[in-house]
């Protein structure tokens, strides 16, 4: 008993000296990749999840924060007006008291046109700011691909690699004027993404559109949120502004090599390019303290027991905001096959296991809206059962109360499909849900 | 007398044919101006509105050829850079795989590309294709591009004004040289991992530099249904297409910023400038003018101009909209109430000429009417006169058989009747008197109730022969100071009204009082009375109860007008006062008390 004791005891301490190290030694990302199963069943082509985790070190008193490069873009349409444009101004005048004389912030209306309210500008005048947040008025349409453009064209003047460049757009409506799909949007995004910046969005109220706010942040893993109640919107935009400003690093490529006779065959949950046995994906910023991760599915050879081999080789390579440099970390990735089922199971990485499962489920929930969208309930349902269900086997195998919550939800998901009444709210709630679970954007909620 | 009323009538006969033509001639006089300006300020207004219209649609296309310069600035600039975005690829027939790794980061970096392929001189696709190893977005860019390869057209020129370098001439070469070297030198920064890589841009480089680009290039689009897919692409020296698909997206958000910049520097402030595209769908708007929509964000306000984009563009179009310019309505408003104004005036003028002129008429022939009264009045008496003066005579000239009882008889009907013409023409005298003003108060020490007993007495054998009894309540004992000839007249009017109205009555009562330093004398009859709608007129000169030549009663009309006179003359007044049968006159006169 003692000597267990002492072992923890022991555990602990080197853990904790360890992470001390980490952080004192150098301000930089740490890579840790592997496999859920380390050991794999022995003579048998088999499926395994390989885990890239990223976890940004903190910023401390010693590292200032970066500065922010952002546009606000608020929605000041019609169907604004009241408690809701006025929460809004509220929020947003509470976001711009945070900043500080090193960032730069716009700030743009729209409604049927599109109105640069401050163009961008270091942030030294707040009253001026405050002022121009007060004017604010809701009337006309909603011309959120414009208000969008002209946002991102307000950070695009200031564009540099050392600020976090973002533009945070709220919006209650749908689009009406201008393009309107979410595959426009999406595809704005993406453009976006690929000149350095990040956008989030905040859909606020049941009117708006959720496919399109969630594709316009999806590729630069932009922020978003659902938010029912105005009364929220200042948290939302208190997380929001916190959140950019704790950005450790940017711009992070990842690059998978697989090793020969190792199929990639998908990034669950995420965009990726998959050439030939080469995998790359792109996460847009890494948070101070917080930890990322990549999970890639690939096809594994059979092999004989005991033996062992080596997976993929995983690079990254990102921008350090602190110290303003292009660093690269690289990990190896094996594995061991044996014939023994019990040591297999044991081997399990639980953690690496739960980001797997956690992340496939969570696709399985988008697929399962999509059904619903084509009005196929029941096939809706019978997904997020079995989902439900494969949740909870998971569960079970590495005893994760995490993956038991989410069997749960995905349980209670499967009646709610099957309800009209109500469905545009949960549809909403559900879609942000998955959103930040692919962007492992609750951790901080 | 006859003579002048003879004169009188034609003249005003004269007077009334006179006005009926002079009414057309007023109306005329009056209408036609009105009607006139009325046309002249109706065109003006309308030469107005086309001046302004004209004006405004000129501000509305010089803003919109403003706009569809900076939106084909703005195409020319895509393609120039796209072009040279691309055009350090040497490509042969065949494609290096430094190419393709080169090809793969600028997609990557490039926010304006999608993707990229390239055809051999064949047009076959040889990037991407599906022999080498490609990802999951380039396989489903060759699997939605066969359709565009399918067809032979898709990539043919479609104006010389397409081919780049050979219309902008030498001094544009020069720029886009430019810009390949600056594009080049940063992709250069950006691949700076690879030294290979920095080695094949560092020869096309050398290599293109001698040669300054002449490049075939062009646009094409294609509908896919839910989208349109903009492809730009042009041809290298050795007759391989290089063609990039761009993001619609991103050049669309580009445009939407580029035009907002232009239009929020021309201010609109009273105008909204549109972009449309091909499917009718608003891209962009920008201005303070809020255009008219309906739910289904179909436009309900026409645009006041528009102006079609052309090539790639085509189909595509910018609308202006502004509110019917103000100043043309303001000055209809202007002009409607003003001459709105102008009519009201008019109409009031001739209504008041016209009721002048009626009332002319009127007196006209009340003065008429007043003199055919008094000749007839004189006459009845005159022939009594005449009559009984002949049968007096007869009666003295039968010396043995006069009766001095008839001859009495006859001479006091010769005397009243002579009293009766002395008082019309004291009435007609007075009136004509009181007319001028020249009527002056008299006043004697005299006992009223003597002088009413007397004034009775006078009319007592006409009353008598039209059967009307006489009562009295006479209250006033004493002597006040009094112009006796005017009370006198006032109560020979009032019983003359009693014997001429309201015989059929058969009484006339009369009652005096006097109290404080006011005498005050009540005439009553019981004849019909005088109706409501003519009390308030009895008083007026020339207006009478009824009309005498037609009932067969004799009466002037200014009887009860000169008896008013008379009593306000006195310093008091003639009144009627309501009674329940009858018409009932109080006289007051103001006296004094004299002991």
């Amino acid at each position: 008993m003692s000597t267990f004791f002492k072992r923890i005891m022991v555990a602990v301490v080197t853990s904790l000296a360890l992470s001390f190290s980490v952080i004192s030694a150098a301000k930089t990302v740490s890579v840790n990749a592997g496999l859920a199963t380390p050991i794999m069943q022995a003579n048998t082509e088999g499926t395994a999840f390989l885990r890239v985790a990223l976890t940004g070190f903190e910023l401390g008193d010693e590292v200032q924060r970066p500065p922010l490069n952002v546009a606000l873009v608020l929605d000041q349409s019609s169907s604004m007006s009241g408690d809701k444009i006025e929460r809004a101004k509220q929020a947003a005048i509470m976001a711009v008291s945070k900043l500080s004389a090193r960032d730069v912030v716009s700030i743009v209306t729209y409604d049927s046109a599109v109105r640069v309210l401050v163009p961008a500008t270091q942030v030294t005048d707040k009253s001026r700011l405050y002022n121009a947040i007060e004017s604010i008025r809701a009337n006309g349409s909603t011309a959120l691909f414009a208000g969008t453009s002209i946002g991102a064209d307000q950070v695009s003047r200031f564009l540099n690699k050392e600020k976090v460049n973002r533009v945070v757009l709220l919006s209650d409506g749908m689009a009406n004027v201008g393009p309107d799909s979410p595959k426009e949007l999406g595809d704005l995004g993406k453009a976006l993404a690929k000149k350095g910046m990040s956008v989030s969005t905040i859909g606020l109220g049941l009117g708006y559109n959720e496919d399109l706010m969630t594709q316009l942040a999806n590729y630069s893993d932009g922020n978003h949120d659902f938010v029912k109640d105005s009364a929220d919107l200042a948290r939302v935009f208190d997380r929001e502004f916190g959140d950019a400003m704790s950005v450790v690093a940017q711009d992070v490529n990842i690059e998978i090599i697989c090793d020969e006779g190792v199929i990639p065959i998908r990034v669950v949950g995420r965009e990726s390019t998959i050439i030939g046995q080469r995998v790359t994906t792109r996460v847009n910023q890494l948070y101070s303290s917080q930890q990322n991760y990549v999970i890639l599915e690939v096809q594994v050879p059979p092999a004989e027991s005991n033996s062992e081999r080596q997976i993929a080789a995983v690079n990254v390579v990102y921008n350090n905001m602190a110290t303003q440099k292009s660093e690269r970390k690289s990990d190896l990735v094996s594995v061991t096959f044996s014939n023994n089922n019990e040591r297999v199971k044991g081997a399990i990485d639980k953690v690496a296991y739960e980001s797997a499962v956690e992340q496939i489920a969570n696709v399985e929930t988008q697929r399962a809206l999509e059904l619903r969208d084509l009005g196929k309930v029941k096939e809706a349902k019978q997904t997020l059962d079995s989902n439900a269900s494969y949740l909870d086997r998971a569960a079970k195998l590495i005893s994760s109360p995490k993956l038991s919550r989410q069997s749960a939800e995905s349980k209670a998901e499967a009646d709610v499909v099957l309800e009209d009444e109500d469905w545009n709210e949960s549809r909403k709630s559900i879609k942000a849900k998955t959103y930040k679970r692919s962007k492992q954007q609750e951790r901080k909620d | 007398m006859t003579g002048s009323t003879l004169l009188f009538l034609h003249s005003s006969q004269i007077d009334i044919t006179l006005n009926t033509r002079s009414r057309f001639i007023l109306f005329l006089i009056l209408v036609l101006p009105l009607i006139l300006l009325a046309w002249l300020g109706q065109r003006s207004l309308i030469q107005d509105r086309i001046v302004a219209e004209h004006q405004a649609s000129e501000l509305a296309d010089a803003r919109l050829r403003q706009a569809q310069g900076v939106v084909h600035g703005f195409i020319n600039e895509l393609e120039q850079s796209a072009i040279t975005a691309l055009s350090f690829l040497q490509i042969a027939d065949s494609i290096s795989d430094e190419n393709i790794t080169l090809i793969r980061q600028v997609i990557n970096t490039d926010p304006f590309l999608d993707h990229v392929f390239v055809l051999n001189s064949d047009r076959e696709l040889v990037f991407p294709q599906d022999t080498a190893i490609y990802s999951n977005a380039e396989r489903q860019f060759v699997t939605s591009f066969a359709e565009v390869l399918s067809d032979p057209n898709a990539f043919r020129l479609r104006s010389k004004a397409d081919v780049i370098g050979q219309s902008s001439g030498a001094s544009s070469d020069l720029i886009n040289s430019h810009r390949y070297e600056a594009r080049r030198e940063g992709l250069i920064a950006s691949l700076n991992r690879s030294k290979n890589i920095n080695e094949t841009v560092a020869s096309t480089l050398s290599d293109s530099s001698d040669t300054p680009p002449r490049v075939e290039a062009g646009w094409t689009t294609w509908d896919t249904g839910t989208a349109t897919d903009v492809y730009l692409w042009h041809r290298t020296s050795s007759d391989v297409l290089v063609g990039q698909k761009l993001s619609s997206a991103y050049w669309l958000s580009q445009l939407i910023v580029r035009l907002g910049t232009s239009l929020d520097a021309g201010g609109l402030v009273n105008a909204t400038i549109r972009l449309v595209d091909k499917r009718q769908r608003t891209i962009y708007q920008a201005g303070e003018h809020l255009v008219r929509d309906n739910l289904d964000g179909d436009v309900m306000e026409s645009p006041l101009s528009k102006e079609w984009l052309t090539y790639p563009l085509d189909g595509w179009r910018l609308e202006y909209f502004a509110p019917a310019t103000p100043n043309t309505n303001f000055k209809l408003f202007v002009f409607l109430s003003s001459f709105l104004c102008l009519l009201a005036l008019v109409f009031i003028g001739v209504r008041l000429v016209w009721r002048e002129y009626q009332q002319k008429i009127h007196t006209a022939e009340q003065r008429v009417s007043f003199v055919n009264q008094v000749s007839h009045e004189l006459k009845t008496p005159l022939t009594n006169i005449c009559i009984y003066a002949d049968m007096l005579e007869t009666e003295a000239n039968q010396d043995e058989h006069s009766d001095p009882a008839r001859v009495s008889k006859f001479a006091k009907v010769v005397t009243s009747e002579s009293q009766r013409l002395s008082r019309l023409i004291n009435n007609v005298l007075n009136f004509s008197r009181a007319q001028q003003q020249k009527i002056s108060v008299h006043k004697t020490l005299v006992s009223p109730d003597e002088l009413i007993l007397l004034t009775l007495d006078n009319f007592a054998p006409a009353f008598e022969s039209k059967g009307i009894h006489v009562e009295t309540d006479l209250a006033i004992s004493q002597t006040v100071m009094l112009d006796a000839e005017l009370l006198e007249q006032i109560l020979n009017n009032l019983f003359s009204n009693v014997e001429k109205y309201a015989a059929q009555g058969g009484l006339a009562k009369v009652v005096s009082s006097f109290s404080g330093n006011t005498v005050t004398v009540l005439v009553s009859d019981r004849g019909e009375g005088i109706p409501l709608a003519l009390r308030s007129k009895i008083f007026e000169p020339f207006e009478r109860g009824s009309d005498s030549l037609i009932e067969g009663v004799s009466g002037t009309g200014i009887g009860l007008s000169i008896a008013r006179d008379l009593a306000r003359l006195h310093g008091g007044d003639l009144s009627l006062i309501d009674s329940i049968q009858g018409a009932c006159f109080e006289l007051t006169l103001k006296t004094e008390v004299f002991q």
